[in-house]
C-alpha cells in the first residue's frame, strides 16, 4: 500500500480548559490523504478542524492515536520537511519586509542561501506580490497578509500543503488568483488539505471532502456525495452538520 | 541553519524596534557627558570614571532583560510561532536561535556603548586602549549579559514577560549589587536555617563574579588569569543550563 501523504489513525486531541479540566476537541478521528489529492476540510466552528491541523503540525499534543506526514510521525520535525502551512489568521512578524519574511521562512525550511533569493522572487510572482517585496508587513491589508501567508507556505516548494481558511479576507481578484494557483499546484501533483467555510470554493477545488462535526468524522468522500438532488452544497452542509433546529430554521 | 535564521530574525527585530537607535542616542549623550568631565585628577577622576562605567553597565542590563523576555513570549502571544514551528526544526533549535539572537543583539548594543567609553577614556587621558583590565572588564560584562539573557529567556518560558523581567532584575540586583549584604545577613541567621539559605544563595546565578569595574576605576590591574577563566566558565555553564532548561520547558508547551 502506498504511503499516505497525510494519515491520522484514531486521533484523540484534548485541550485544557481550566483547572485540571479537559475538553475533547477531536475524538477517534481516522482519515487518509493520498499524494496529489486536494481535500476540503469542512465543519462548523469548533468542529475540530484547526485542532486536527495543529496536531498534524505537532503544535498540540495528541492524547492518543497517531498521525503522520509521508509516513513520518508528526512529532518528528522531518515530517515537516516537505510541508507548507498557512495559518488561519495572519500571525506574522510585522516588522519584516515581505522579502525578509519569505527569506527567513525559506532559511528555516533549509533552502540554501544561494537559491533563496530566486525562491523568494518566484513565489512572490506566483501570488502576485512582486511589487510588495520591499514593503513591511505592518503596512499590509488583511488580504495582502493572507497572500503573504500563502507565499510563505509555498516558498520552499513543499509537496504537501495544509491551508487553514486560505480564502478568508481575499477580494474577488485575489480569490481568483488563489484558485488559479491551487489549480497549478494540482497540476504539479501537490497534496493539499485546506479548510474553508466557503463551500463554493470547496466544490470548485476539492477532489474529496472531510466533514467534521463535534470532533468526529461525519463524512468522507467526494463533494457530489453530500450534495443533494438540488445541488445546493449549503443545504447539504446544514443537513449533514447542522442541528435539528438549524435545519428546521433553514427549511422555514 | 534553522537556529541561525531565527537568531537573525531576533536581531532584525531589535533593529526595527529601534532599540539600536536608543543606544545611538545614549552613546552621543555619553560622549558629550564624558568630554565635559574632569577625569584626570585622581579622586574626582576615579569617581567620574566609576559613574560612567556603572551607567554603561546599567544601560546594557536595562536593554538586555526586556529584549530576552519578549523573544519567545511575543511569538507565542502574537502566534507568529505557528509560521516558524511549521518548519522542519526541533523546538530546542527555536529556543537556541532566540537565545543566540537576544545575546547577539544585546552584545552589539553593549559593544557600541563600551567602544565610546574606552575611546573617551583614552581621549581624556584617563585610560589606555592597551590596558588589559579594560578588555577583561568588557569580556566579563559580555558574559554577564549572556548569562542574564539566558536566565531571562528561561524565566519567560514559565512566566509572563513582566514576571520574567521582574525576577531577572531582582536576581541581578541582589547578587551584583547586594551580594555582601546578603552574605552578612546569612551569617547572622540561626545555624539550622543558615545552611538552607546558603544552599539557596549558591543556586542562584552570581552576577557579582563578572563585575571588575572597581579594578578598572582604581587601576588595580587585571584579574589573575585563572580567576578570569573561572568566571567566564561559570557564566558559560550557567547560560548553557538556562537555555537547556528553557528548551526542556518549551518542548512540552502547547502552541
Amino acid at each position: 500500500m502506498e504511503i499516505a501523504a497525510i494519515e491520522a489513525n484514531g486521533l484523540n486531541i484534548e485541550y485544557r480548559t481550566g483547572r485540571g479540566k479537559k475538553k475533547l476537541a477531536v475524538s477517534d478521528l481516522s482519515f487518509r490523504v493520498n499524494h496529489g489529492e486536494i481535500i476540503g476540510f469542512i465543519g462548523p466552528n469548533g468542529a475540530g478542524k484547526t485542532s486536527t491541523m495543529k496536531a498534524l503540525l505537532d503544535f498540540s499534543p495528541v492524547f492518543s492515536g497517531s498521525c503522520s506526514i509521508s509516513g513520518v510521525p508528526c512529532s518528528d520535525p522531518r515530517a515537516r520537511e516537505h510541508l507548507g502551512y498557512m495559518p488561519e489568521m495572519s500571525y506574522y512578524p510585522k516588522y519584516l519586509t515581505l522579502s525578509e519574511f519569505l527569506d527567513t521562512c525559506a532559511a528555516i525550511s533549509g533552502v540554501p542561501g544561494w537559491v533563496r533569493k530566486e525562491a523568494v522572487n518566484t513565489v512572490a510572482e506566483r501570488v502576485g506580490m512582486t511589487s510588495h517585496l520591499k514593503t513591511r508587513l505592518s503596512s499590509f491589508s488583511k488580504g495582502m497578509l493572507q497572500q503573504a501567508g500563502f507565499a510563505q507556505a509555498l516558498v520552499h516548494n513543499p509537496d504537501i500543503l495544509i491551508l487553514d481558511e486560505p480564502m478568508s479576507g481575499l477580494d474577488p481578484i485575489a480569490r481568483m488568483r488563489m484558485r488559479q494557483t491551487l489549480a497549478e499546484l494540482r497540476a504539479e501533483a501537490k497534496t493539499i488539505l485546506f479548510s474553508s467555510h466557503e463551500l463554493g470554493e470547496i466544490e470548485m477545488v476539492a477532489d474529496r471532502v472531510l466533514a467534521l462535526n463535534q470532533g468526529t468524522l461525519a463524512y468522507e468522500g467526494p463533494v457530489s456525495g453530500i450534495v443533494g438532488t438540488d445541488g445546493n452544497l449549503e443545504q447539504a452542509f446544514l443537513r449533514l452538520l447542522g442541528t435539528e433546529q438549524e435545519v428546521a430554521a433553514w427549511a422555514a | 541553519m534553522g537556529s541561525l535564521a531565527i537568531a537573525r530574525l531576533s536581531i532584525l527585530e531589535t533593529l526595527r524596534r529601534k532599540e539600536f537607535y536608543i543606544v545611538f542616542v545614549f552613546i552621543a549623550v555619553l560622549a558629550v557627558w564624558m568630554y565635559s568631565l574632569n577625569m584626570t585628577s585622581s579622586g574626582a577622576g576615579r569617581f567620574a570614571k566609576d559613574i560612567v562605567m556603572q551607567v554603561v553597565w546599567l544601560a546594557s542590563f536595562a536593554l538586555t532583560v526586556p529584549l530576552a523576555a519578549r523573544q519567545i513570549s511575543a511569538d507565542v502571544e502574537q502566534k507568529s510561532i505557528y509560521v516558524l514551528m511549521s518548519r522542519p526544526i526541533h523546538r530546542w533549535q527555536y529556543v537556541v536561535g532566540r537565545a543566540v539572537g537576544a545575546i547577539t543583539a544585546s552584545a552589539i548594543c553593549f559593544t557600541s556603548m563600551y567602544a565610546v567609553l574606552i575611546l573617551m577614556l583614552a581621549v581624556k587621558g584617563a585610560g589606555s586602549l592597551a590596558d588589559p583590565s579594560l578588555w577583561q572588564a568588557y569580556l566579563l560584562q559580555v558574559m554577564a549579559l549572556i548569562t542574564l539573557a539566558s536566565l531571562t529567556l528561561c524565566l519567560s518560558t514559565v512566566s509572563s514577560p513582566g514576571g520574567a523581567i521582574t525576577f531577572a532584575l531582582l536576581m541581578l540586583c541582589a547578587t551584583r549589587y547586594g551580594s555582601a549584604a546578603i552574605m552578612n545577613r546569612v551569617q547572622q541567621m540561626p545555624e539550622a536555617s543558615r545552611d538552607v539559605a546558603w544552599g539557596a544563595y549558591l543556586l542562584i546565578p552570581h552576577f557579582e563574579f563578572f563585575n571588575v569595574s572597581q579594578r578598572v576605576v582604581h587601576g588595580w590591574g587585571p584579574l589573575p588569569t585563572s580567576l578570569f577563566v573561572q568566571a567566564m566558565a561559570y557564566g558559560l555553564i550557567c547560560s548553557i543550563f538556562f537555555v537547556a532548561l528553557a528548551a526542556a520547558v518549551f518542548r512540552k508547551r502547547w502552541l
